[in-house]
């Protein structure tokens, strides 16, 4: 039983409740129809015998019979007794049934040479004096027939409904699991590496459904997942090579025989820019797998937040007002909470620097700290360049970068690293923007 | 000021860098030879902690590379046994001090603390210049009489720049020194921290400690 398939056990679980069910439906039609036949047997042949008391007269202590009870209906034989239990009449009762002693008003079966025979006496009286009897007859056999053709029929018809809900059963139980069959095979391929394979199955809204499109769930997010991995990998050696690139041409191009000396320097200039922007990269992509691989430890310490606002801010309002923008703290009162002073100053500085680079001249930041339930809440508010309704979404992954910024610098790791920052703090961190109108960076950061 | 730690025994050398980043230390830690053979060839670190056994490459080798790099950098290496010939080849290659394993995390400190004081001449265990001092044991710093609250890494920073004052330190140098290779010294994190620093030391004060070199970095010394 255990190494069947489901649609095998499930049709014979069905087939053998279909037969007790079938038996127990005979069992109860015969036993009724039984019931029944022998309770109308049973009236007839008492009604008989009454009938038959009406037409007896007695005449000097012997019976006198009427003739029109040689009229029998229903099949029904008699014997008429005297009172000295003498048959004074018979017609047609086997000799067998005439001999039995009678016992007055009650219904008997009798079987003689296997066949069934239902007998009643009754006693003739006149003024309360008893001038003899009347012993009725009836054959049982036709409810021994009826019987009998009830099982003939059961067993002629049990095996084909049988079989018909047997074949009905089967292809429903097929159609039913045949879902389940292509969910096999899907995973297997799924299992085998193949990511995009999906079951699109049509919406049912029953379980089977409902399993679907769950799993296609499942899949579409390990699929994101398993892109996004590939893809980071991919972008990574893409951050890192293109350094590297210009580093050697340079490098190369400076050892050649006719370089000046002011072709040297610039050569150094830019072999040195770009080997800060690869130690960058590096540093923020060793941090982000630190931090992914769980190691990093946080330095927490009680520190008040508004202090550590104020200072970022202060810091950079020089590199603001290069650019013509202005950078605005709204006042605000001091927010000890457990920090890791690191961490945190470089998450004021991956979001003001944001800010400033995607400002326009004449652009104004507003920086406000404020404290709401159990959380303080950090807005830092730009009217800049702002952020396409496509890209919102993706500005947390690593290494992305709108493209209408055009060559902007920046490692493309920083609001990864600052969503990284805010988890360790078991904050939240959101951005709102439209495009050319400006962005809101939320950081919400529990007080613990 | 700036650790490597090379110790394969994984819950070992995480306990080993948690003690030490709560002292105010900037650990760069690796569990083999080769990674940390890689750091040692990388930064100019103001100590090393090494354990002799390693997988890869051995800890002596790496003692023999930060020797090279620069013959001043203390060297405390952690021995699993206590045999002679372990200790001789250590002290031999170049190393200032080692320490049996099983040994106590106070006892740990105390070494390093003694490793950075012979470094830099220092004696005793506090630091100081003009009306600050800094005492390294308690962990405590004074202007004056005023008593000031430093987080883990100010303390750190001052104490850096304590070790070197009267002399120009760069954003570079003071990156490297007091954080370790997953902070990129790109940033202004190093002008955030002077900033913090300023606040605390310098800000209710005539004479000011910490001085700008425009374009180059900062430097702590007395105005003349």
């Amino acid at each position: 039983m255990k190494n069947l398939s489901l649609r095998l056990k499930m049709t014979i679980w069905y087939s053998v409740s279909l037969l007790i069910v079938m038996s127990l439906m005979y069992t109860t039609i015969h036993f009724v129809l039984h019931e029944t036949m022998m309770k109308n047997a049973e009236s007839i042949v008492k009604a008989y015998s009454a009938q038959a008391s009406s037409y007896i007269e007695a005449e000097n202590g012997t019976v006198k019979l009427d003739e029109n009870m040689l009229e029998t209906k229903e099949e029904i034989f008699f014997n008429i007794y005297d009172s000295a239990n003498k048959a004074a009449y018979t017609n047609g009762v086997p000799d067998a049934l005439s001999d039995i002693a009678p016992n007055f008003d009650k219904t008997r079966v009798i079987t003689i040479e296997g066949m069934n025979w239902i007998l009643y006496d009754q006693k003739f009286e006149e003024d309360d004096v008893s001038i003899g009897w009347i012993r009725s007859v009836k054959s049982l056999n036709y409810i021994d027939e009826t019987l009998k053709n009830l099982l003939f029929i059961f067993l002629c018809l049990c095996p084909v409904f049988l079989a018909i809900t047997l074949l009905i059963g089967y292809f429903l139980v097929r159609r039913t699991l045949q879902p389940i069959d292509k969910i096999t095979t899907t995973a297997r391929m799924i299992g085998r590496g193949d990511l995009s394979k999906r079951l699109n199955m049509t919406d049912t809204g029953d379980e089977i459904g409902r399993l679907g499109a769950t799993f296609d769930e499942m899949i579409e997010r390990l699929d994101t997942a398993f892109q996004a991995e590939q893809q980071f990998a991919a972008d990574a050696s893409h951050e890192l090579r293109t350094p590297v690139t210009v580093i050697s041409a340079y490098a190369e191009n400076a050892l050649s025989d006719d370089t000046t000396t002011d072709e040297y320097t610039r050569a150094m200039e830019i072999i040195f820019k770009e080997s800060r922007k690869m130690s960058a990269t590096i540093s923020s992509l060793l941090m982000l797998t630190r931090g992914d691989q769980h190691k990093y430890q946080p330095n927490l310490e009680w520190i008040d937040l508004g202090q550590l606002v104020d200072d970022v801010s202060d810091e950079m309002e020089t590199p603001a007002e290069q650019k013509g923008v202005s950078i605005s703290v709204l006042p605000h009162s001091s927010q000890y909470m457990m920090l890791d002073q690191t961490l945190i100053t470089n998450l004021l500085l991956n979001i003001l620097e944001n800010a400033v680079k995607y400002s326009n001249s004449g652009g104004e930041i507003k920086v406000s700290l404020s404290k709401e339930n159990a959380c303080v809440v950090l807005k830092i508010q730009d009217n800049g360049i702002g952020i396409s309704k496509e890209d919102l979404p993706k500005v947390f992954n690593r290494f992305f970068r709108a493209e209408h910024t055009g060559e902007k610098e920046g490692t493309g790791l920083g609001l990864a690293i600052a969503k990284w920052i805010v988890d360790l703090h078991q904050g939240e961190i959101s951005i709102d923007s439209t495009l050319s109108v400006g962005t809101t960076v939320m950081v919400n950061l529990p007080i613990r | 000021m700036r650790v490597l730690l090379v110790e394969d025994n994984g819950p070992l050398q995480r306990i080993i860098e948690k003690r030490l980043s709560e002292e105010g230390y900037s650990t760069d830690s690796s569990s083999d030879g080769d990674e940390g053979a890689g750091f040692a060839c990388a930064y100019d670190y103001d100590l090393a902690i090494l354990d002799i056994m390693l997988p890869k490459v051995s800890g002596l080798e790496i003692l023999k590379m930060i020797k090279k790099r620069n013959p001043l950098t203390p060297v405390l290496l952690l021995t699993a046994k206590d045999s002679v010939v372990d200790k001789v080849a250590g002290l031999d290659a170049g190393a200032d001090d080692y320490l049996v394993k099983p040994f106590a995390f106070d006892e740990l400190l105390a070494r390093v603390r003694a490793l950075m004081r012979r470094q830099t001449d220092v004696e005793g265990s506090s630091l100081s210049i003009a009306d600050l001092t800094m005492d390294l044991l308690a962990r405590k710093v004074q202007r004056g009489s005023k008593e000031i609250t430093l987080t883990v890494k100010e303390f750190a920073l001052l104490e850096y720049m304590l070790r070197n004052k009267q002399r120009i330190l760069t954003r570079s140098q003071i990156a490297d020194h007091v954080w370790n290779y997953s902070f990129d010294s790109g940033t202004n994190i190093v002008d955030v921290y002077i900033r913090y620093l300023r606040r605390k030391i310098d800000s209710d004060e005539s004479q000011k400690l910490i001085h700008t070199i425009r374009g180059v970095g900062y430097i702590l010394k007395e105005e003349a």
